[in-house]
């Protein structure tokens, strides 16, 4: 269904819960926050971040009305729902036990070299 | 997510179609979806180009970024559609759970109602459950044994179709000339006496082929089954272990002391063994079959058998007609007109208790359907006083299958909850039916209330709550906005048409009562029959007792029971004492074909009659009129064999009146000797309550002495204080005699009755039941109805009507409901009295006496349930119902 593998497709997921903890944005706004956050490191389709949002709308993890942007545009904004907030919580100390699980098994080689 | 929107002001996703005009939702979505993708590009190429790209490359970049727009846009939709799926799904559960805490809300304040329904529920359902799980267990289930559909009880038929033994020779025939059954067994019930210390128990024993336990497929608790060839060896029952065995595994090894002889236990059987209908105490092996039971006219045998795996049951029926059709080929005039028949071992135990069950389920049913239909008039009847709220809330905007659905919801809640509380109600049953059914259930060791009959139970209720929550939903659904929030004072059709759902409601429950009410009326008035029937005997200040002389005795048995009256009568409290071979309405006689000397009856018309032996004084110590002729003496049996014989037999044998002096025969014409008839008394009602018309005969207990007798003590005070005495002065006689089975002549006649009274009992409580509701349902109709017509009954008194005018406006209606429900429940009888014919007694389907009592009571209860609120429509004040407006 996705060409990322999942454990991209679920950081994507987190990326985008993550920048809308800080308030309600359009996608154009998530996509720029993690742009910023990243220096550019993760790189990724402008569609998967629309993605990312359908799928965790229809999840309940956000939630999305119509409003209208400093220049007067219509704008789907969306915002995290507090299941959203919890899934965030969760995710994110499994992710970051992962990777510093992966860090400490990467260093037991360069210390024995 | 809900929380978040109202705090936060915003409008809930759902709102947004109906803000936005969009044609269709598929089209709304995929525009959406564009627009939001248009918007992101706009914003990307806005950036790019302050950061100083051109507008052209700014424009491919920002498509280049976002990657496949075709493909984003199915993806997204499909997404989108997924999400509107789930928020329909959402709130739908939300709102029906909304309705949920609402309906709990609604009745808890209002704890009248809901006690009052739930606990009709609760009794309902509960009692439903109880009898569905007897049923069940009882009768429907398959018996306990692996492949159970393959055991069938082989038995004869007569030439006339009735059921009979078997004989040792049919069944060696059919073992050998069979090709359909796996197994035959031969068996036969043999009470036996037993000694427990100084107790005496009367065993209930059955005696079986070597092949026949281990053909059932069970194993033994304990032990293991007697083998071909032992001797004195009994399995035990699961009952006999734990009452005298002491209930632990080391039962096994231990004497029994049956019929004076040792007999060693090697197995017990787990409880809910039994392949018959009746308790058994143990099992032992058969003896070879007896010289005289080599005869195929001698019927004396059970079997049983197992169909081999496969056969269809058709092909037992031609394979058993064949061998029977062989053997009375093989042996023509031996025993003519008998055929093998097999039939499903199922049938044969639980046979007896089917009719009354399926009676009891049948009435609790209906019982059911009252309540419902009660609760469905209460409902509706609060549904209409709630018109106000519902149009409230559809001038707001709610959608009527909102508000259906709500009261739809409620109902189910209601049903739910008394559900709940039927569990223990139909535990208690069961408990109470397996505890105080006097003849015992069929199986009821097995017989519980199961996960199975909870669920099915519960299903049924909710069930039930949508079937009977759909005529106040739909009124709901009808309910106009006009009526109430204009004014008040017209209510308009939708209360004629609640009045007339309540009214049909109304009309069902009565006719239902009334079908109960009839057959509970039919089997109290059998019962009355029954017990005011005249026995031919005085019961009362009779003591009875089961006297034995053990096997080994040696002594004289005459002399011993001619000195049994001797001592007995001397024991204060005792007036006169007597005994006889079998009780009276005690059943199970042994009975003969007649013969009449000079007159011989055609081949196979010969009447039968029962006989019993009796010690002199007999019919003077029971109270049995001597009609003709003489008692016996203690000279009778010393020369030519005597009879006496009752009027019946006296009127028919001997239409002149000339039975004295004539001579009989009782049993076997070739090997029996001719009886001289002495005497002619009274009819007695030998084998229950019910027989009439029976031939019955008496022989002096000289003349052909049995060992075991029933002693009758006609005494001064109460009989039961005499027993102890009585007991104690035969011991004295002879200390080891087996005494058992003793009591008062009355018990055992309330005893023969005791099922029939358990059966009314039960079918009379269901018909109260029913009535009551129905009192109930009148009562609230005609209360509401009063309330309703509270401006009309006004203005009528303004006119100028009297108090009896508008008592009888109101009563009118009220009488229309009951006559309409009387006849339709007078159809419904036809049923219940068919269903029930097998029950009654004496009185005929459409008993005057019981139809008048059903007009009666079902008329004096609605009538008066409907007055009560009809009395207050009298008091209305012309000014104060008019001023109310």
């Amino acid at each position: 269904m996705d060409d990322s593998i999942p454990v991209v497709k679920g950081t994507l997921d987190l990326l985008v819960l993550k920048a809308l903890m800080a308030g309600p944005a359009h996608g154009f706004e998530v996509a720029s926050w993690i742009e910023t956050h990243s220096d550019g490191a993760v790189t990724f389709d402008d569609s998967a971040i629309y993605h990312a949002l359908y799928r965790m709308e229809k999840r309940g993890l956000v939630e999305a009305e119509w409003g209208v942007t400093e220049n007067n545009r219509r704008a789907r904004y969306y915002r995290v729902t507090r299941q959203g907030r919890d899934h965030l919580a969760e995710e994110s100390e499994r992710v970051l036990r992962f990777a510093r699980t992966l860090a400490t098994i990467l260093e037991v080689g360069r210390e024995t070299r | 997510m809900k929380r978040d929107h109202r705090h936060g002001g915003e409008i809930r996703p759902g709102v947004r179609r109906v803000a936005r005009p969009v044609p269709r939702e598929g089209d709304a979505l995929a525009g959406q979806t564009e627009e939001e993708i248009a918007h992101h590009l706009q914003l990307r190429i806005e950036e790019l180009v302050a950061r100083g790209w051109s507008h052209e490359e700014a424009r491919e970049e920002a498509l280049r970024r976002f990657g496949s727009i075709q493909r984003a846009r199915s993806r997204l939709l499909r997404e989108a559609r997924g999400r509107e799926r789930r928020m329909r799904m959402t709130g739908w559960w939300e709102g029906i759970r909304l309705d949920g805490r609402l309906a709990i809300r609604r009745l808890v304040k209002r704890p009248g109602f809901a006690v009052i329904a739930v606990l009709t529920l609760a009794l309902g359902v509960g009692a439903n459950a109880a009898l569905f799980s007897v049923v069940h267990d009882s009768l429907l289930r398959a018996l306990p044994f692996p492949r159970s559909d393959r055991l069938v009880r082989v038995v004869e038929l007569n030439a006339d179709g009735s059921r009979n033994n078997v004989s040792v020779p049919n069944l060696e025939d059919l073992r050998a000339g069979n090709h359909t059954l796996e197994e035959v067994a031969r068996f036969q019930f043999a009470r036996v006496r037993a000694r427990f210390g100084d107790e005496t128990e009367l065993l209930q024993g059955i005696l079986v082929d070597p092949g026949l336990l281990p053909m059932l497929g069970r194993s033994p608790l304990y032990g293991r089954f007697p083998r071909a060839g032992e001797d004195h060896v009994v399995v035990v029952s699961h009952r006999l272990w734990r009452s005298r065995l002491g209930g632990e595994a080391d039962a096994v090894g231990r004497t029994l002391h049956l019929e004076g002889e040792p007999y060693v236990v090697v197995g017990v059987m787990p409880a809910d063994f039994t392949f018959t209908s009746g308790r058994t105490d143990v099992w032992a092996l058969l003896p070879p079959p007896a010289a005289y039971e080599q005869n195929r006219r001698v019927h004396a045998s059970e079997a049983l058998a197992r169909i081999r795996e496969g056969v269809p049951d058709a092909q037992v029926r031609e394979d058993l007609a064949r061998v029977s059709a062989n053997v009375q080929a093989d042996h023509p005039g031996e025993d003519p007109g008998h055929v093998l028949e097999a039939r499903p071992l199922r049938d044969m135990i639980t046979g007896y208790a089917r009719t009354p069950l399926l009676m009891l389920s049948g009435a609790v049913l209906l019982v059911l359907l009252i309540a419902c239909a009660n609760l469905a008039g209460l409902q509706v009847a609060r549904t209409t006083s709630r018109e106000g709220e519902m149009e409230v809330r559809l001038a707001l905007g709610a959608r009527r299958s909102a508000l259906a659905r709500q009261l739809l919801v409620e109902n189910v809640v209601l049903f739910a909850v008394g559900a709940v509380v039927s569990v223990p109600v139909a535990r208690v049953g069961v408990a109470w039916l397996v505890a105080h059914a006097p003849d015992g259930l069929p199986r009821a060791a097995e017989i519980g209330v199961d996960a199975g009959t909870l669920g099915l139970t519960l299903a049924c209720s909710v069930g039930l709550g949508l079937l009977f929550g759909l005529a106040p939903a739909l009124h709901a659904a009808r309910t106009r906005l006009s009526g109430t929030l204009g004014t008040r004072s017209d209510a308009g059709g939708t209360r004629r048409g609640a009045q007339r759902i309540r009214s049909a409601l109304l009309v069902g429950q009565l006719a239902l009562s009334v079908a109960l009410l009839s057959g509970a009326g039919l089997l109290l008035r059998s019962l009355w029959k029954l017990q005011s029937v005249d026995p031919g005997f005085r019961p009362q200040r009779l003591a009875v007792l089961h006297v034995g002389l053990p096997n080994t005795f040696d002594g004289d048995v005459p002399a011993f029971y001619r000195r049994v009256p001797e001592v007995l009568d001397a024991l204060p409290g005792v007036e006169a004492t007597s005994a006889t071979s079998a009780l009276p309405v005690s059943g199970g006689d042994g009975r003969g074909e007649v013969s009449v000397d000079g007159r011989p009856f055609d081949p196979g018309s010969a009447p039968g009659a029962t006989y019993r032996r009796v010690l002199p004084d007999y019919f003077q110590v029971m109270g049995i009129p001597l009609v003709q002729g003489r008692e016996f003496t203690d000279r009778d049996g010393d020369g030519d064999p005597v009879v006496i014989i009752n009027a019946t037999m006296a009127e028919r044998l001997f239409p002149d009146g000339d039975a004295i002096g004539r001579r009989i025969k009782v049993g076997p014409a070739a090997t029996e000797p001719w009886l001289t008839v002495v005497g002619v008394v009274g009819d007695v009602r030998n084998e229950d309550l019910e027989e009439v018309d029976a031939f019955a005969t008496y022989e002096p207990h000289r003349q052909r002495p049995w060992t075991s007798m029933y002693v009758v003590v006609r005494t001064r005070g109460r009989p039961a204080d005499a027993l102890p005495s009585v007991r104690k002065a035969l011991l004295g006689l002879e200390p080891d005699l087996y005494l058992y089975d003793a009591g008062t002549m009355e018990s055992r006649m309330s005893a023969s009755t005791a099922s029939r009274r358990f059966n009314t009992l039960l079918m009379g409580t269901f018909a109260l039941v029913a009535l009551l509701l129905g009192a109930v349902g009148m009562y609230g109709l005609t209360a509401y109805s009063v309330a309703q017509r509270h401006r009309e009954i006004g203005v009528r008194m303004a006119l100028g009507a009297t108090n009896g005018e508008i008592l009888r406006l109101i009563m009118g209606g009220t009488a229309r409901l009951l006559l309409v429900g009387f006849l339709l429940g007078l159809a419904g009888t036809v049923v219940t009295v068919r269903l029930l014919r097998g029950l009654l007694y004496d009185v005929s389907s459409f008993d005057p006496l019981t139809l008048v009592g059903i007009v009666t009571l079902l008329g004096g209860a609605t009538l008066l349930a409907a007055w009560l609120p009809a009395r207050r429509a009298r008091v209305v004040q012309a000014v104060s119902a008019l001023g109310a407006e």
